[in-house]
């Protein structure tokens, strides 16, 4: 009988070495991918603020204004020549224009 | 009796095994009890690292929150020499991917010791290029390049970052201590391999604060167009832009051309106001009301002795004009001899009173206090010639918060480049609103000089500072260089304008100075073309109605059947005086 508990408590040992040495081993691997996975987000955070970083830099005033007065042989107009609709209802920007707008409000955090 | 001999025999074998674990059972709880501590610590040591980061820098934003300068990761490429067996192929597979042929490589590769940096600040694409080469002895390591977004706007003002993310110049020098950068260190466990194991308990990345300049992009921008436009046209040695809003103090665009990293002509430099400084003598002399509007001063036809060898001159010989008269045609005769009438204690005081002298306050590196004498050291003659901007020195940004406490009605506020400080997701750390430093001079005389300066655009020496459709105060400034024996010389010019616009409610006050324009040299004809081009480009971005509408000119209703897609209208506009052409355009810009 006694024989019996001796060798039910050395399994049982050996059996929670055995799971203290997988949990070990588990916790090691999932370290190396949690640590892959930091990386692989800090690269795409990095890709993320280069790509915003060009389009600010394609937005400059600069740019825009090159742009506007070569490609669209636009000029800039007289003080009297704008009107400005005080009337209009402030609404939100559309189209290209908005995305843009999402694109430098998420630059500007 | 056999059997108890073989049992006992079996516990002597028994203890025998187990005796010598005994030692080591007593070993190990001496090590896990008594030594626990300092061998928990020895272990951390071998397999804990310490990995240092380099944290961004802290942005500069313009007003609107656009950005000026931020902080990019990027990676520098490595070899260490004693770990590269095979140079030629490692150099071979570099090349393409650095863009850099593999001569130059393999010189670097000569030239260095051990370690050799091979290229610097390489963006993430080219970085991952060169890490999915996996090559052995060649390493990368992530640092922050200080870049740029609107590439040459407001870089004199902003300064320099070196290489080792320290602010050598302008703003990111001023600001050096809120805005460096913080090596973070990150723990980690490394295997033997020299791998990472994720560590628990990373703390969240922390970012410097970002500042939020009174600066806005788009005037600058204009102003950095505008003002090189006019050191070209003009041949002149140097250029510079100064625009604030006067109700606040805010300084909307500091530009000057050429642009120099390392210094910022528009706070540091000082000048000979010349003509300009004439709005202090009058203001003085109308707050002291020891002038009277209504007065006449004798302006002696162009010449006047003040002493035996001290003959002041008039550009245009002048007789005897009104108060408003000498603003408008920038008698020095008048002004030197309003100055007289005010006194010198008078003068200095209202010269003091608007701030030259004195630094503003920015603390801008190599800021200039400009130069004026003590009191004690000025003889009537320093006076009169002080009258008309001579014998004193001002930095622009003074000259500009002079006109703007004009424009402000004769309040003085705090010259503001900083708007807030906050942090990156834009709650605000600090805020300072805009502060009033002094009434300069009462609300009457600020509205009559305010009106003198709206005639000398209208009809005196400012006239090309005009802008259709709105009312622009102003006045032109000319003063003759010193050459270096300290003899004025007839060949070298400062040209400059500041005023104003609308000038029933002005919006923004405007300074242009020109450093030796070679083509004409007098402000009229140099600078203040280049300020009408700058208040006319920040009339239409702030959409500022017209404050003359019996000017303007519809241009849509007389020209109904232009196509003004294709081409432009060119006609006259009969209210004006010059009959200027006035071209429509193709499109609006």
């Amino acid at each position: 009988m006694k024989k019996k508990t001796y060798s039910a408590w050395f399994i049982a040992l050996c059996a929670l070495f055995l799971l203290f040495a997988w949990e070990n081993i588990q916790a090691t691997r999932l370290g190396y991918s949690v640590e892959k996975a930091r990386m692989e987000l800090q690269a795409v955070r990095n890709r993320n603020v280069y790509l915003q970083h060009r389009l600010l830099s394609a937005i400059s005033p600069g740019r825009v204004a090159l742009a506007a007065r070569k490609n669209l042989g636009m000029v800039a107009p007289e003080p009297d020549q704008i009107v400005k609709l005080e009337n209009e209802t402030a609404r939100p920007f559309r189209g290209w224009l908005a995305k843009l707008n999402v694109a430098d409000s998420i630059s500007k955090q | 009796m056999s059997v108890p001999t073989l049992k006992s025999r079996l516990n002597i074998c028994f203890v025998l095994t187990l005796l010598p674990a005994l030692p080591l059972a007593g070993r190990l709880v001496y090590l896990q009890t008594v030594q626990h501590e300092a061998l928990s610590d020895f272990a951390s040591r071998e397999f804990n690292r310490k990995i240092p980061e380099a944290g961004p820098r802290g942005r500069i934003l313009d007003r609107s929150g656009e950005v000026l300068a931020e902080s990019l990761p990027s990676w520098y490429c490595s070899v260490l020499k004693s770990e590269a067996k095979t140079p030629e192929k490692i150099m071979k597979a570099l090349a393409p991917v650095l863009g850099m042929p593999v001569k130059e490589l393999t010189g670097k590769w000569q030239r260095g010791k051990n370690f050799i940096c091979l290229r610097k600040d390489l963006d993430p694409e080219t970085a991952q290029k060169v890490s999915n080469l996996k090559l052995p002895s060649v390493s990368l390591s992530m640092t922050q390049t200080r870049s740029y977004p609107g590439k040459d706007i407001a870089r004199d003002l902003l300064g320099v970052v070196g290489t080792d993310g320290h602010g050598l110049s302008g703003l990111e020098q001023l600001y050096e201590r809120l805005l460096s950068r913080n090596m973070r260190y990150r723990e980690v466990i490394k295997d033997g391999a020299g791998r990472i194991i994720y560590r628990q308990g990373e703390r969240k990345e922390k970012y410097p604060p970002d500042i939020r300049l009174t600066l806005d992009k788009n005037i600058q921008f204009f102003c950095q167009q505008a003002i090189r436009e006019a050191v070209e046209s003009n041949r002149a040695d140097m250029g510079m832009v100064l625009v604030q809003e006067p109700a606040s103090g805010n300084l909307l665009a500091l530009a000057a051309w050429p642009q120099n990293l390392h210094k910022t002509p528009p706070i540091q430099w000082v000048y000979e106001p010349g003509s300009t400084f004439k709005l202090i003598t009058l203001a003085a002399a109308l707050d002291k009301k020891t002038i009277d509007l209504s007065d006449k001063i004798d302006c002696e036809k162009g010449a006047w002795a003040l002493l035996p060898k001290v003959i002041i001159h008039d550009h245009t010989p002048e007789g005897v004009l009104s108060i408003s008269g000498v603003m408008e045609r920038s008698s020095n005769i008048g002004a030197a001899k309003i100055a007289l009438k005010t006194g010198l204690e008078n003068f200095y005081f209202y010269a003091r009173a608007f701030g030259f002298g004195t630094k503003t306050g920015l603390n801008f590196p190599g800021e200039s206090a400009g130069l004026m004498r003590s009191i004690k050291y000025w003889k009537q003659v320093d006076l009169a010639v002080a009258g008309y901007g001579h014998g004193i020195g001002a930095t622009s940004l003074q000259i500009l918060n002079a006109y703007s406490a004009v424009a402000n009605r004769g309040i003085m506020m705090e010259t503001r480049l900083v708007d807030r400080i906050t942090d990156r997701s834009g709650k605000v750390l600090s805020y300072r609103k805009p502060m009033k430093i002094r009434r300069v001079i009462s609300e009457n005389t600020a509205d009559a000089v305010r009106n003198m300066l709206e005639k000398t655009v209208e009809s005196g020496t400012g006239t090309q500072a005009r802008i259709r459709s709105y009312r622009v105060a102003g006045k032109t400034g000319t003063s003759r260089k010193l050459t270096a024996d300290g003899k004025y010389t007839d060949t070298q010019h400062i040209a400059s304008f500041c005023g104003f616009a609308p000038a029933g409610n002005p919006q923004f006050t405007v300074l242009v100075v020109l450093d030796n324009p070679r083509v004409k040299h007098y402000g009229g004809e140099t600078a203040a073309p280049a300020f009408a081009e700058i208040a006319k480009r920040i009339l239409v971005l702030k959409g500022t109605p017209a404050d003359r509408p019996e000017e303007s000119l519809t241009v849509l209703a007389v020209t109904p059947t232009k196509n003004l897609a294709s081409e432009s209208a060119t006609f006259k506009n009969p209210l004006e005086k010059n009959n200027e052409n006035f071209s429509t355009g193709k499109a609006g810009l």
